[in-house]
Formats: C-alpha cells, structure tokens, sequence
C-alpha cells in the first residue's frame, strides 16, 4: 500500500522555485533516507505533505486520501527547533505526552497504559531520568530526544523526521538510528531526512535524493558519496 | 481585619467577584504571555472603554456595551491579523486607538468627567453591582470551562504552532478563542481594576508565575495564587486607604513579581 504519494508537485516561495514537479511514493513499511545538499526542498516536501504549506501545481495523497485528516497516524520531528522558549514551563514528561494529549478529547484524562506509553518512549530515547526537568533546562541534544520520544508516544504509522539528531552526540545518533531501524522492523514507515550518510545508509531500504525533484531512487548500496556528489551536480 | 472587612456587603461582593477574575486573569493570562499576546488586553482594555463611554453616553448599561464592544474587536482583531500579514500590528493600533477616540468624544459631549467614569478608569469596589456580580460568576465560569476543556490543545500550540497543527491542531481557531476570552475577561475585570490597569491583572501574576514554575500545570497554579495574594492585599489596601482598587491589586502584583525575580535569581 502507498502511504505517500507525491504527483508533479511544485512549489516557489515567491520567485525562487524550490519543488518542480516532484514525484515519489513510499510505500507502507519502507524505511527511507531522504537525501539532499541544503536548501533543495526537503524540508518544504515534508512542509507540504503536512498541510502547512500547499503545492502550486500537481498533487499528494498520504494514506490513499487526498485530503488527509488523521493527524494521528503521522509522527513529525521538525529541523532544529528555532522558536522554542526555554523558558517555557514544562517538564519532560509533559512535552512528551503532548502529542498523545492533544489526540484526547478534552475530557479525558490520561490512562496509566497512555502514561506508560510516554514512560516507554522517553526510556526509548534514554530520557527517562529528566521527566521531572523542565524542558529549557535540558542541552540541545536532550531537548531533541525529548522532541524524538513526543513523535514516538503517539501511534503513529508514519514517522516523518527532518533531521532529528540535529546537536545529538554520536554514540546516541547510533544508538538513535539503531531504534529506528527496530521501529521499522516492527512496521512504522519512516521517512528520514538526514546528511549523516555514514550511519543511517547501512540501516534504509531505500534512498531518496532530492533537487527540486527527485534525481536519485535506489537501494542504499547503489549509491555511494562519490555518485551523491556526481548526481547532485548534474542537475 | 480581614473579617471584619467581610461585614461590608459590598466587600463580600467586591471579593467574590475579584475571585472569580482572578481565576479567569491567573489562568487566561499564563496562556496570553507565552503566545506571546500580552498586549491584546491592552489593546481590547481601549475598546472596552469606549464601549463604557458609548453606554455612559446613550444611557445603556456600561458593562454590556463594553462587552459588546470588545467581542466585536477580537473578531476584527483577527480578521486583520489574517487580512494584512505586513503592519497587522499597526492597523490592530489603528483601530484601538479609534474606538478609544470615540470613547474620548462621546465622554467631553456627555457631561465630562463623571465619577462614574472615573471608577471605571480606576476600579473602585464600592461600585460592584448585583449584576456585575451575577456576570462575573457566570461568565466566569463560562471563560473557566472553556479554558479547562482546551487547556492542552492550548499548551501544545502554546509551546510549538506547526508541532500542534501537524497533530491535528487548529491552531488559528485557537487563536480566535484565546482573543475572545480575553475580550470577555477584560469586560468582567473593570469593575475592579479599572480600563487602564486590567491588561496589567492578565500579565502580571502570569509573568511571575512563569519565573519559578518548572511544570506547566504549577504555572497556572502559582498564576492564580500571585494574583489572589494581590487581590486581598489590594481590596485590604483600597478599602483602609481609601485609594483605588486597581492601583493597590497591581501595585501588590507587580511587588509580588519583583519577589518571585529576586527570589529566583537568589536561588540559582
Ligand atoms: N520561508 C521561506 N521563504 C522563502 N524561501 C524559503 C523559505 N524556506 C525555505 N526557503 C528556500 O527554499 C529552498 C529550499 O529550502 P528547504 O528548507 O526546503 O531546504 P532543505 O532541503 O530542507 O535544506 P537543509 O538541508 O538546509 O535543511 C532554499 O533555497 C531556501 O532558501
Ligand atoms: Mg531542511
């Protein structure tokens, strides 16, 4: 089954074309590494896929429906987190539950077996002992699994993640792929943006490389540094 | 000496009243401040006031021309923050400062500066009606309920916009809903602190609040606690010192906040 599809997407911010008629699908169960230099449209192809921003021309389904609503079934990490306030109050844990919370309806309270499942998450992430921390008093890293684990709690069937690791220090960026890769195993399809070829091409099934469209589709293994370079630059 | 204040029926009034805006204030304010909207009371606090000058002025009941006018802002405030993406700030100024205008106008045709004027600027306990009390109570809990029932859809989007709309979140209805619920909290708050400070009673307790919590939860738990220590050390005040309830509530207020800075800056 096509968990996304994208059908001669484009899109320009203003003047400067940024998507020109984009089309990819990944289907249910697909592990892929979603490659690019900076600034060749991955993040706005995941933007667009998330509804914040709307293609000019062409077409997407996510999950077979073309206007997608089931929020839940979709897990996000955002690129580097740039308006968060450090000084916002809230712990760990309530970070992390936020996006199971918001899925509630207002007057439920939380279970113990919802409760446990952002417990699992952070211990997931290796957090579990900061759940009482306020979020701004954590490092860059931690905040980012924090962010990681609040993606994980939910029941997401898609994980779409725009350079999750971004400020994480090596051993966890290992350890972090390696999860990903149990998570992939146990049926979530992940979507990864990422320029840490060195530790996540041994883990994808599948590699994406973008330049307004997309210019490289194949198995990790046909793909090396050398032909990334080579393919990037033809365009 | 706080129960023999009790005896006055206007302070038992005047403090009910004050606990119901408190909540609403302690509560709505916490959300305002880190949505980064702290000057929307202000701005609606404006209309608000020439609402009061219209009703002064036509003979209606002040607080329900104010009400009026003030809901009938925060869809205008939001329809222009939609409309014009450039300067929205500055034409959300211009429309302030218009209404304001008409109030001024409308108040200099009336027959000047009235005392009645002259409470609603500053807040005055003595003047709590029955009826202001009933929609204080009523509204108030309206306000409550609604903040309750979204509280963590409000957090989320609080915390991180395209985080919460990637869950599901509409985050522009919220926004809408913070707006009015402020419209409503500021008309219900006049009575007692007054036009020129209500948009202080939104921030203040919040902002203090904010310097220690570590939860969110216990942000709006200290929220409403800063603001309830303000407001009996501030109607205790307003009443022996015979000075205006708006003044003495955010005058504590503000000393609180200087505490909890200090206080923090001590600790770390
Ligand atoms: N909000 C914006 N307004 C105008 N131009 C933008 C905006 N966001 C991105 N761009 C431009 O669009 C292009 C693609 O940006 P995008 O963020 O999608 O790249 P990316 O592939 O995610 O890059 P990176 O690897 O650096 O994250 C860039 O040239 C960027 O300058
Ligand atoms: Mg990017």
């Amino acid at each position: 089954m096509e968990i996304i599809e994208f059908n001669k997407v484009s899109f320009s911010y203003g003047e400067t074309n940024v998507l020109d008629g984009l089309t990819f699908t990944v289907k249910k169960g697909e592990f892929v590494a979603f490659l690019g230099h900076n600034g060749t449209g991955k993040t706005t192809a995941l933007k667009i896929m998330l509804g914040f921003l709307k293609p000019e021309k062409g077409s997407l389904k996510l999950f077979s429906q073309e206007s997608f609503k089931e929020w839940e079934k979709i897990g996000y990490v955002q690129q580097s987190f740039e308006n968060f306030d450090t000084n916002f109050p809230a712990n760990v844990f309530e970070v992390a539950s936020m996006g199971l919370l918001a899925k509630l309806n207002p007057l439920q309270k939380m279970t113990l077996e919802q409760k446990q499942k952002v417990h699992d998450a952070l211990k997931l992430v290796g957090m579990e002992q900061f759940e009482k921390r306020k979020i701004g008093e954590l490092s860059g890293g931690q905040q980012q699994r924090v962010f990681l684990a609040r993606a994980l709690a939910t029941n997401a069937e898609l994980l779409l993640l725009d350079e999750p690791t971004t400020g994480v220090d090596h051993t966890s960026q290992e350890k972090f792929y390696e999860l990903l890769k149990e998570l992939n195993e146990k049926g979530k399809t992940i979507l990864l943006i990422s320029h840490d070829l060195g530790m996540i091409l041994n883990r994808v099934d599948r590699v994406l490389v973008l330049n307004k469209k997309i210019v490289f589709d194949g198995k990790p293994k046909e793909f090396t540094k050398e032909s990334f370079v080579e393919i990037t630059e033809k365009v | 000496m706080v129960l023999e204040l009790l005896q006055y029926d206007f302070m038992q009034k005047a403090l009910l009243a004050g606990v119901f805006i408190t909540l609403i204030c302690g509560i709505l304010g916490v959300f305002l401040v880190l949505k980064r909207l702290s000057l929307i009371g202000d701005g609606i606090s404006h209309i608000a006031f020439g609402g009061i000058a219209a009703g002064i002025f036509f003979n209606l009941n002040p607080f329900f021309s104010a009400i009026a006018a003030s809901i009938a802002s925060a869809f205008a405030i939001e329809k222009l923050r939609e409309k014009t993406r450039v300067y929205s700030d500055a034409s959300i100024g211009i429309v302030f400062s218009t209404v304001l205008s008409i109030g001024v106008v409308l108040i200099s045709l009336a027959n000047g500066f009235n005392s009645d004027l002259h409470s609603f600027l500053f807040g005055n306990i003595i003047s709590v009606t029955d009826l202001d009390l009933v929609m204080a109570a009523s509204l108030g809990i309206i306000v409550l309920a609604v903040l309750l029932f979204y509280r963590r859809q409000l957090m989320y989007a609080c915390f991180d916009e395209k985080s919460a709309q990637s869950a599901g979140i509409n985050v522009s209805r919220l926004n809408l809903l913070l707006i009015l619920l402020t419209a409503i909290a500021v008309s219900i708050s006049i009575r007692i602190v007054g036009v020129l400070l209500v948009s202080s009673f939104l921030i203040i307790p919040p902002a203090s609040a904010l310097q220690i919590a570590k939860s969110f939860n216990k942000a709006l738990i200290y929220s409403v606690l800063f603001g309830l220590i303000s407001l009996i050390t501030g109607l205790i005040a307003s009443f022996y010192f015979d000075i205006a309830s708006g003044g003495a509530i955010i005058l504590s207020s503000a000393i609180l906040f200087f505490a909890a800075a200090t206080g923090k800056k001590l600790i770390k």
